[in-house]
């Protein structure tokens, strides 16, 4: 009966470290697992896969009679299973950095590895003189050893979970008493409960490593595959020996055919078991063993509290409040990835997957009650991350694309508004009515002049009414400013004296339509008109080069007129509507790279500036075109 | 056949004043005696010429139509028709008011018509004195219909000349019975008659709180409040000047002033 369960442990113990080893080298591999290549993991599967390779032909061969190398095949094997427990102290002691910290520490990882390499040294050497294999002392070795290693170990770690302690205290007190059963290999048939603790003690070794260790984010899967299987070998074992238990000859080799019958109802029903098995296996390492919450309805939750919110920060504040308890996390933040940094004491983090930044990042940190953020946490909240981030970016797109609308509505509005006050303000009754009375006026003493005038009167109208949609030239402006101003000086006579200096070469540049025009219409109607002297109108511009914004045009606006208090000036500034729509329109075309700005003092008069970043230039071809059409 | 009608014209703009001129001459029964380019020479204008009617540009610098009218003494006041090119406002107040108006450009037609009312008004005193009280009530019609813009400046009478001051020199306004006493910042003393509420609510509210029942003062020109026993304030001036505060206006002032 033993033998049996050697034999089965053995497969078993063979799959498990082969599963093992597998995964630790894909971990080492798999992109966007946080897990590294861990070189005590890989120590601990690689240890038991040959110690359960070595045992099983050593056990197992010689009972059928097969010869082989066996004594070196048992010294590998024993020296392997040695070597373990030396790397379950490592595991213990070493820091979340995979530092050994301190001398103590390292003295008695140190001194465990050489209580093993001293193991492993004796077997070889019991193996050279054809003495008993396993070595005696060398189990005994071991069994003392690692006995009196736990004391100062238990001291070192002071400071860790309960859970975790008892379980590498169990591991290796179970690995020194199998020690001490293997001492005494071949001695009489001990039970079989017995036979399972000695033989097969490194499997427990494995899941205190497994089970220490942080950076494995695979462990749960291990820990479920392996149960899997241990219970799916377990349940064999049992229906086998309850079978072989009620037959004849318990011991003699499978050969009727109700024994094959059996055998392959077995196989059959552990291949439809097995699903089920996992499914249930997982259930159990999830809700029992790791007291996981329900990812599945976790995540549902939180997407559908998502789809609620619109506000971005408030949407990650819920998400948060909602992870840290399933987690059983103190702190579970988010933060902006990219300018925050990222604190030192986190468990885990993983980052919100966003098309365009600020990026956000959920931290939890501060986990309780020895919970440890493993794979299947892990993917859940990367998968948490996923929904908050799509989510996110719906609501970007749409709050662009809402304050686009609004932008472009109130440019079209902005566009509109200007166009009637255009009508309304700039060429305003007042000054239409004025113009004809003078116009009326030279018919009677100059009608060469009255002509003149009337043309200008033309050309300004045209120009008011002529389409607000493109930008329109400096050159267009002026011509437009000039005609204006034409008007005035007519009816003001010499109570109004105009320069405009405005270089040729910058005719061509592009600026919004009736933006200057009102501030020089502001000019005559505020300065000048209420003085009873008058006073002169200047209009200039200029180009200026600066490193940080490009090419400036700049045009100034100066009369020499009433001018303004600051406090009038503020005033006009808030309720003049003209000032304002203007403002409003250089915001809108040019954000902050445009400026309006005024100066003014009272009996000196006030200065306008205007600056617009230069865009490109329209073709004078391009002018007359568009003139012709 | 009763004497030529004595005409005084004022507008600031010369093409418009030389176009009503022009219609003007063109008829035999009246005369201009006087041609005014600002507010302040129609005041001089009609208080020396004392024509029977005056035709005042609505808009003219400094003093418009309007104030030259409220310049004028009362016995002064002759037919007075505005002439405006265009102001809706002031166009309903004058209908409403039955004072007669023009608008720019000048019809002829309508200018006679004007003319004709003149002419017979001019022959009955109590029509003129009527027309005055008319003219009063439009204006006050038209400043509460629109909210007319905020004083930038305060014609006042010296002597025979008419001073322009700048509101914001204007340190304190301080009521006393019918007329109001304006001090300015350089401690010159100027007397109007105006409605103390009135012209506070054409003064900018921020630049101009009041003091007590009968003062307002120009915030810019308060240096120094001092309490005085029973709870109540004084105010001292950049030019010099002492106000007293009532307790009512010293908290508001208190709230404004002494807190930051």
């Amino acid at each position: 009966m033993s033998e049996l369960l050697n034999l089965i442990g053995m497969t078993a113990g063979t799959a498990l470290y082969a599963m093992l080893l597998v995964m630790v080298v894909r971990a080492g591999r798999t992109p966007g697992v946080t897990a590294h290549f861990d070189p005590l993991l890989l120590a601990t599967a690689l240890l038991g896969l040959v110690w359960n390779l070595c045992a099983l032909p050593a056990y197992e061969l010689p009972k059928l009679g097969i010869p082989g190398p066996f004594p070196i095949l048992t010294a590998i094997g024993f020296g392997a299973l040695g070597l373990l427990p030396a790397v379950v102290v490592h595991s213990v002691l070493r820091g979340e950095r995979d530092e050994v910290r301190g001398w103590p520490r390292w003295t008695l990882v140190v001194s465990a590895y050489g209580v093993s390499a001293t193991a492993g040294a004796f077997q070889a050497q019991s193996m050279w003189v054809d003495g008993p294999l396993p070595s005696v002392f060398a189990m005994r070795l071991l069994t003392y050893s690692y006995a009196a290693l736990a004391v100062p170990l238990a001291v070192l770690t002071r400071g860790q979970a309960g859970s975790r302690r008892a379980l590498w205290v169990a591991a290796l007190s179970i690995f020194a008493v199998s020690a001490l059963h293997l001492s005494q290999f071949h001695q009489g048939d001990p039970s079989w409960p017995v036979e399972l603790l000695g033989h097969h003690a490194s499997l427990p070794l494995a899941l205190a490593i497994l089970y220490q260790d942080f950076p494995f984010a695979l462990a749960d899967l291990f820990l479920k595959r392996a149960l899997t299987l241990l219970v799916l070998v377990t349940a064999a074992f049992v229906s086998v020996a309850t079978f072989r238990a009620r037959s004849n000859a318990p011991e003699a080799p499978l050969t009727g055919a109700l024994d094959v019958a059996v055998l392959v109802t077995l196989w059959v029903a552990t291949a439809l078991l097995y699903p089920k098995l996992q499914a249930a296996a997982a259930w159990f390492v999830d809700a029992v063993v790791l007291k996981r919450p329900d990812y599945a309805s976790l995540g549902a939750e939180i997407g559908r509290r998502a789809q609620r919110q619109s506000d971005i920060p408030a949407l990650l504040d819920e998400a948060c409040a909602e992870l840290a308890p399933a987690l059983s996390a103190r702190v579970v933040r988010w933060r902006d990835a990219l300018h925050e940094t990222r604190p030192d004491d986190l468990a885990v983090s993983v980052e919100i997957p966003v098309a365009e930044p600020p990026r956000f990042a959920l931290d939890v940190a501060g986990l309780t009650g020895g919970r440890r953020v493993l794979s299947d946490d892990r993917a859940a909240l990367d998968a948490i991350a996923a929904v908050l981030g799509r989510r996110i970016d719906a609501l970007r797109i749409s709050r662009e694309r809402y304050e686009r609308e609004l932008r472009e509505q109130e440019m079209g509005k902005l566009a509109t508004e200007a166009e009637l006050r255009a009508l309304r303000a700039q060429i305003n009754p007042h000054f239409l009515f004025n113009a004809l009375t003078t116009i009326g006026y030279l018919i009677q003493t100059s009608p060469t002049r009255a002509v003149e005038t009337l043309m200008r009167l033309t050309s300004l109208l045209r120009g008011v009414l002529r389409s607000e949609s493109e930008l329109t030239t400096l050159g267009r402006e002026i011509e437009m400013i000039e005609a204006y101003l034409d008007i005035e000086r007519a009816r003001f006579d010499d109570r109004l004296r105009v320069r405009i200096d405005v270089p040729a070469s910058l005719k061509a540049v592009r600026v919004p339509p009736l933006v200057l025009q009102p501030i020089v219409e502001n000019a005559v109607k505020h300065g000048i008109a209420p003085e009873r002297r008058g006073g002169d109108v200047t209009v200039t511009a200029r180009l200026e080069h600066s490193a940080a914004s490009g090419p400036m045009l700049a045009v100034v606006v100066h009369d020499s007129g009433a001018g303004a208090t600051d406090r009038e000036l503020i005033r006009g500034r808030s309720d003049g509507v003209g000032l304002r729509n203007i403002e409003r329109r250089l915001a809108v075309q040019y954000g902050d790279r445009a400026a309006l700005a005024i100066r003014s003092a009272p009996g000196v008069g006030t200065t306008v500036e205007v600056r617009l970043p230069v865009e490109l230039a329209v073709s004078a071809d391009a002018v007359a075109a568009r003139d012709v059409s | 056949m009763s004497a030529r009608l004595r005409i005084v014209i004022a507008d600031d703009e010369r093409p418009a004043r030389s176009f009503l001129a022009a219609l003007l001459r063109s008829f035999e029964d009246v005369v201009i005696v006087a041609e005014a380019e600002s507010g302040a020479e129609a005041v001089a204008a009609i208080e020396r010429e004392r024509p029977d009617l005056a035709l005042l540009d609505l808009q003219m610098p400094e003093l418009d139509g309007i104030d030259v009218v409220r310049m004028l003494k009362k016995g002064d006041v002759p037919l007075i028709a505005f002439v405006t090119a265009y102001d809706e406002y002031a166009v309903r107040a004058f209908e409403l008011n039955a004072v007669d108006y023009l608008l720019k450009p000048v019809e002829k037609t309508r200018l006679r018509e004007a003319l004709n009312r003149a002419q017979e008004r001019v022959e009955h005193a109590e029509i003129v004195a009527e027309q005055g009280v008319r003219v009063n009530e439009a204006i006050a019609a038209l400043e509460s219909s629109t909210r007319p813009p905020l004083l930038q400046r305060i014609p006042v009478r010296r002597r025979d000349e008419i001073v322009i001051v700048p509101v914001h020199q204007i340190a304190s306004i301080v009521a006393e019975g019918e007329l109001l006493y304006l001090t300015t910042a350089k401690g010159e003393r100027h007397t109007i008659t105006y409605r103390l509420k009135d012209l506070q609510g054409r003064l900018d509210p921020a630049q101009f709180i009041r003091l007590g029942r009968g003062t307002l003062a120009n915030v810019d020109a308060i240096v120094k409040v001092n309490v005085m026993p029973g709870g109540t304030h004084q105010a001292l001036l950049s030019n010099g000047q002492k106000l007293q505060v009532s307790r009512l206006q010293s908290r508001i002032l208190r709230e404004r002033f002494l807190r930051l």
